[in-house]
C-alpha cells in the first residue's frame, strides 16, 4: 500500500496545475499568429513541455510529502510445518560429541544448533519455535516467521550449559506452545537430547492428550556419545525409565507419528535432520513480510529527468530579443 | 526625422477639388492647365489666346478663344492604425516608419500646394494624434513625432469601419496605413464605405521570421488577440509560413483591387521611395 508521511504537503499539487494552463515565460510579439501556420508538431511540443512542468511539480512535491510504501504481509502457499525444538540446555550437552574427534572438539550443543540452523535454511518457509530446557523449561523463541531470530535463538543456545535434565517440562512447554497456534499446519515436535529422564504421571497424561489433540509429530534426536545406551535397548524386564529407550517407548505409546533418531556423530545429526525434512513436507500457509520502502528517490529522480526534458526545450529556445531599431538622432 | 529628405511624389488621375493653386489638373476654368475647350471672344475677352484657326472655320465667323483650367490642389489623407498589431513588440520600428512616411507626406503636400491631414483609428477613430486637413507644416511635424512614440494598447483595428465619417467630403487621396489584420469581409465593407475616396493602401508587414532562430523553439504572442503559442520555428515551417504570408497578400490584392488601388507592400521597412513610384505607378 502506498502511503505519505505529510500528506498535507499534497495541498501543493493543486498549483501543480499552473503549468497546464500556460508558461510564464515571456513570449515574443507578433503582428497576428495567423502568419503562422497551425502545426501539430509545435502544439504536441508544447503540450508535452506543459505536462513535463506539471509533472516535475507534482513529482517534488510528491516526494516531499513522503510517499513510501507500507510494510505488508502476504499470505502465501508453500510446504512446510509449524517446528517447535525442544534443546536439551543441561551440562551434559557441553560434552564434545564425537569421542573420535577427528574434526574440532565440537560439543553436542554447537554440532546441534549447527545442523538445526542448516536444516531451517533449507526449509524457508517453516514456522518455528525454540524451547530450552534444564532444570525447568526455557522459553527461548515463540513461533514465528522471522527466520533471523530464530537463527539467533539457535546460535545463542551455544552459551555455557545450565544445570539438571527436566525432560517432561521441556516437552511440556514445548507441546503447549502449539495451544496458542491455530494454523492448519503439520505440527511437528522435534526434541533434541543426549539422555532421557523421568517424566511425571501427570506431565505424561498432559503430553499424551495434548500430542493426540494437536496431532503433533514427534521426532527424537537422541545425541549418543560412545558409551551411552542405544535407543533400541532391550528394556523388557527393567523398569529405568531414565533410559533413551524407555522414552522412545513412551513416544511410541503416545498414538502420534514418531521416529527416533540416533546419532553417534555430526554426520549421523545431519543425516537424522534430512531424514526430519523429508518427511515434513506438508502444504503450509505462510506469511511473507515486505518492509517498507522510501519512493520519494524516485519521484525525486522523476521530477529530476522531467526538468531536465525541460531545460533541454528552454535551451532551444532561443531568446533572441528582437534588435530594436536605431534611434533617430 | 532622419530621413530629411524624404519625399513622397504623388499623382492622381482625377481632377482636384480645390482651386487654391497647386500642381494639380482641375476642372476649374482659368490659366495653366490643359485646354478645356473653345469660347467666343464675347464671352471669353482674351485676346492672347484667340486660336486663329478655330476663329476661320467658325461657320458664325465669330473670334474664338481657347479656355484652359487651373491648376489646383487637393487633400492628402492618411489614416493610420494604431492597434496593438502595429507595435507586437516594445521594440518595434514599425510606428517609427509610419511616422517618417506621414512627415514625407506633409512635406510633399506642402510643396505642391495641398492640404495634408492625419486620422489614427484602432477599436474607433481615435482623437489623437489627429490632424485636422490644412497646410500648416509645423503641426505634422509634432504630430508625426507623436505617432513615432506612440505605444498602442487596444486591439482591435473596427474603427477602419468608421473612417469615412471623419474624412472630408470631397474626394481626397487617402494614404490607408495598416496591417488589415481584419477580417476580408470587414476590410471590403470598410473600402466601400471609402469609395468616394482615392484610397492607397499601404499595407505594413512585419517581418517577425527574421528574428527567429532556424531551428528552435519560439514563443509568440499574437499582438492583436493575446494568443500565445509555442513554435517549433525549422526550415519546413518558414516554408509553410513564407506560403502562407503570400496567400495573404493574394488575397488582400483582389480585395484592394476590387475597390481602386493596389496595395503597397512595406515589409519591415517602408521605403518611402519605392511608395511614390508605387503610387505613381497604380
Amino acid at each position: 500500500m502506498l502511503a505519505f508521511d505529510r500528506p498535507w504537503l499534497l495541498v501543493l499539487l493543486l498549483p501543480c496545475l499552473l503549468p497546464l494552463l500556460g508558461s510564464g515565460a515571456t513570449p515574443r510579439g507578433i503582428a497576428s499568429l495567423s502568419l503562422v501556420p497551425r502545426d501539430f508538431l509545435s502544439d504536441a511540443i508544447d503540450g508535452l513541455l506543459r505536462l513535463l512542468m506539471a509533472a516535475s511539480m507534482a513529482a517534488i512535491v510528491v516526494g516531499l510529502a513522503g510517499l513510501h510504501r507500507e510494510r505488508t504481509s502476504v499470505v502465501r502457499t508453500g510446504t512446510g510445518a509449524h517446528v517447535v525444538i525442544v534443546l536439551d540446555r543441561s551440562l551434559s550437552m557441553a560434552e564434545p560429541f564425537a569421542r573420535t574427534g577427528e574434526v574440532a572438539h565440537e560439543s553436542k550443543t554447537a554440532a546441534a544448533s549447527r545442523l538445526l540452523r542448516a536444516f531451517l535454511v533449507e526449509r524457508p518457509h517453516d514456522v518455528v519455535g525454540v524451547v530450552g530446557f534444564s532444570t525447568e523449561p526455557i522459553s527461548v523463541m515463540p513461533l514465528t516467521e522471522h527466520r533471523d531470530a530464530v537463527a539467533a535463538a539457535l546460535a545463542a543456545m551455544r552459551r555455557p550449559p545450565l544445570a539438571n535434565t527436566n525432560i517432561g517440562g521441556g516437552l511440556a512447554y514445548g507441546m503447549s506452545m502449539f495451544a496458542r497456534d491455530d494454523a492448519a499446519a503439520t505440527r511437528v515436535l522435534l526434541f533434541v537430547s543426549d539422555g532421557a529422564g523421568i517424566i511425571g504421571d501427570e506431565t505424561q497424561n498432559y503430553l499424551r492428550v495434548e500430542a493426540q489433540r494437536q496431532r503433533v509429530h514427534i521426532y527424537y534426536l537422541y545425541l549418543r556419545a560412545g558409551d551411552d545406551p542405544p535407543l533400541d535397548e532391550d528394556m523388557t524386564g527393567r523398569d529405568d525409565s531414565t533410559q533413551p529407550a524407555a522414552l522412545d517407548a513412551f513416544f511410541r505409546t503416545l498414538g502420534v507419528p514418531y521416529r527416533g533418531f540416533e546419532a553417534l556423530d555430526p554426520g549421523a545429526v545431519a543425516a537424522a535432520v534430512a531424514e526430519i525434512a523429508r518427511l515434513e513436507n506438508q502444504p503450509l500457509q505462510y506469511r511473507e513480510f515486505q518492509k517498507r520502502r522510501d519512493e520519494d528517490g524516485a519521484c525525486f529522480a522523476m521530477a529530476a529527468v522531467c526538468l531536465g526534458a525541460f531545460l533541454l526545450a528552454r535551451l532551444a529556445e532561443r531568446a533572441g530579443k528582437m534588435q530594436p531599431s536605431p534611434q533617430p538622432p | 526625422m532622419s530621413e530629411a529628405a524624404a519625399w513622397l511624389d504623388y499623382r492622381v488621375r482625377w481632377p482636384g477639388t480645390e482651386a487654391h493653386p497647386g500642381r494639380h489638373a482641375t476642372r476649374y476654368a482659368g490659366a495653366g492647365g490643359a485646354l478645356a475647350g473653345f469660347r467666343p471672344f464675347w464671352q471669353l475677352p482674351d485676346a492672347r489666346h484667340v486660336d486663329v484657326r478655330r476663329s476661320v472655320l467658325d461657320p458664325f465667323g465669330q473670334v474664338m478663344v481657347r479656355q484652359a483650367t487651373s491648376r489646383g490642389s487637393l487633400t492628402l489623407m492618411m489614416a493610420v492604425d494604431l492597434s496593438c498589431s502595429m507595435r507586437p513588440q516594445p521594440g518595434s520600428g514599425l510606428l517609427r516608419e509610419v511616422a517618417a512616411l506621414a512627415e514625407a507626406a506633409a512635406r510633399s503636400a506642402h510643396k505642391a500646394g495641398d492640404r495634408f491631414g492625419l486620422v489614427t483609428f484602432d477599436a474607433g477613430v481615435r482623437g489623437e494624434p489627429r490632424l485636422a486637413p490644412g497646410r500648416a507644416r509645423f503641426r505634422a511635424t509634432e504630430v508625426a513625432a507623436q505617432l513615432a512614440a506612440w505605444a498602442p494598447e487596444t486591439r482591435s483595428a473596427a474603427g477602419l469601419l468608421s473612417l469615412s465619417d471623419y474624412l472630408p467630403e470631397r474626394r481626397c487621396l487617402l494614404l490607408l496605413v495598416s496591417d488589415f489584420w481584419i477580417e476580408l469581409p470587414a476590410l471590403e465593407a470598410a473600402l466601400a464605405a471609402l469609395a468616394r475616396h482615392d484610397v492607397a493602401p499601404v499595407v505594413i508587414e512585419e517581418d517577425a521570421m527574421a528574428t527567429w532562430p532556424v531551428r528552435g523553439l519560439v514563443r509568440l504572442e499574437d499582438a492583436e488577440t493575446g494568443r500565445r503559442r509555442l513554435v517549433w520555428v525549422r526550415p519546413g515551417l518558414r516554408a509553410r509560413a513564407e506560403a502562407a504570408a503570400e496567400a495573404r497578400r493574394v488575397a488582400l490584392r483582389t480585395v484592394f483591387g476590387r475597390h481602386g488601388r493596389a496595395p503597397f507592400f512595406a515589409r519591415g521597412a517602408l521605403d518611402i521611395a519605392a511608395l511614390g513610384r508605387h503610387l505613381l505607378e497604380s
